[in-house]
């Protein structure tokens, strides 16, 4: 079977562009445990040009296909969204080793205490990329759940009834009590924002899967788990705390306030609300918290037995920390 | 002279002055040996074995009264559940990551205000 290669990416993308293509200089960077993420160097017909490869090498560990995350790509590439163009994809394994799609290469960085040291480092950087962000996803918000593709669930009730049926779900399989999230779930249940109709959404959105440069926002990555949801899901993840990476005096991933953001989805056409974006932040607490109980579960009962797993368990509490607190009964409300 | 059996039961160093050994090794030297895609893992293996080492130093049980089913709560067995809960959850921290409540509501508010 082929494997990614300049001897194989050449001959494949010279055919695909139907033009003369080489390339060079390949250069893996660091991927999640499903994906593989290789940058290279090609050159078009004489004009060079940065691409990257993304590649699932086990089909059946992805949350999406590859042409259903390209359909989003496309579709985040059209809403005028910062995100890196298609160029290229295959869902033939025989062609490469897995499902890939290459796109065009997007410079800075990436890991989460980097991004901050760059925004704290570059005045004004912070606030420019929260506004891009806002911006970026309030172009996604805005469009019809029409255009995702076909596939994508269309869940029956509203956004706020399948979040709660997830916690319930995630409640009854915990290994142990969580009065923690007890009292959190319980102050979800009776603070239920009025529905409104659900859009398409990126689900990920979070220092760690954005590409920040010296300019701003470069792209925003990895749209594994986009799905129908709504906005407010989007906009609250991006202010956990888990992303600021102790840089706490910074809701926005550790590097903006939330009034950056705001003023960027507003200028994007999006509608603002302070109490939706409360009621998504605490959900999404509890919502990760549940998802590292779950990690724990997975090792201990084999599923996936790994020291990773394992000490995912003992984070949980992080998670019921933060939430209690967003929903501390004393003072005003946060 | 006297000994009490249960202090004679094991050798020095100690449960925790081991794991403290055997955090900062691979902190210090097997970290920066391993390869990159084992490095990830052995910090966490390091950090385990600080978070059992802060387990097993605790001297302090913390039992706080907590009702059978939180979330049928009224507002009023809910407030008053809360601070308890908080305890519990802070007892939890201070041995899986202490100082990680520093920031709390307070905080929280400030930043967002």
């Amino acid at each position: 079977m082929s494997t990614i290669s300049e001897t194989t990416l050449g001959p494949y993308l010279s055919t695909a562009l139907q033009s003369d293509v080489t390339v060079a200089n390949l250069a893996p960077v660091t991927a999640g445990a499903r994906r593989i993420n290789v940058l290279f160097d090609a050159t078009i017909d004489g004009t060079p040009r940065g691409l990257c490869i993304t590649q699932l090498p086990n089909e059946g560990d992805a949350f999406r296909s590859i042409p259903d995350e390209v359909q989003w790509l496309n579709l985040a590439h059209t809403c005028g969204m910062n995100v890196a163009e298609v160029v290229a994809w295959s869902d033939d394994a025989s062609v490469l080793g897995g499902p890939f799609f290459i796109t065009q290469q997007i410079q800075g960085v990436t890991i989460p205490k980097h991004v901050i040291e760059l925004c704290a480092a570059t005045p004004g950087l912070g606030a420019k990329v929260a506004f891009q962000l806002g911006e970026s996803l309030a172009k996604l918000h805005i469009r019809s759940i029409d255009e995702v593709p076909a596939d994508v669930e269309r869940p029956p009730g509203t956004a706020v009834d399948a979040a709660l049926a997830w916690i319930d779900e995630g409640m009854s399989e915990l290994l142990q009590r969580s009065p923690a999230f007890e009292l959190v779930v319980r102050w979800l249940t009776n603070n239920q924002p009025p529905p409104v109709p659900v859009t398409p959404i990126h689900g990920d959105t979070r220092n760690g899967n954005i590409i920040v440069n010296e300019n701003g926002l470069g792209a925003i990555l990895d749209w594994e788990t986009a799905h129908i949801g709504e906005p407010f899901e989007d906009l609250a993840w991006l202010a956990q705390r888990m992303w600021r990476v102790r840089n706490d005096q910074l809701e926005i991933g550790g590097f903006a306030d939330r009034s950056d953001l705001r003023r960027g989805y507003e200028a994007g056409g999006g509608a603002w609300s302070d109490e939706r974006f409360h009621w998504w932040k605490v959900y999404r607490c509890v919502w990760w918290g549940l998802g590292l109980a779950r990690q724990g579960r997975q090792h201990l009962d084999g599923t996936f037995r790994s020291v990773i797993m394992a000490a995912s368990g003992r984070r949980v509490a992080e998670l019921e920390w933060d939430a209690l607190c967003l929903i501390d009964p004393s003072g005003r409300p946060i | 002279m006297m000994f009490r059996v249960d202090e004679l039961r094991t050798d020095r160093p100690t449960a925790v002055e081991l794991l403290e050994i055997m955090a900062a090794t691979l902190s210090e030297t097997v970290v920066p040996a391993t390869a990159p895609h084992a490095q990830h893992q052995a910090r966490v293996v390091a950090n385990l074995c600080r978070v059992l080492s802060r387990e097993l130093a605790a001297d302090e049980t913390v039992t706080v009264p907590i009702p059978p089913s939180l979330r049928d709560l009224d507002d009023v067995a809910a407030d008053a559940a809360y601070g308890d809960v908080l305890e519990l959850v802070r007892a939890k921290l201070a041995v899986n990551k202490p100082g990680y409540h520093t920031h709390g509501a307070a905080q929280e508010r400030d930043i967002i205000a």
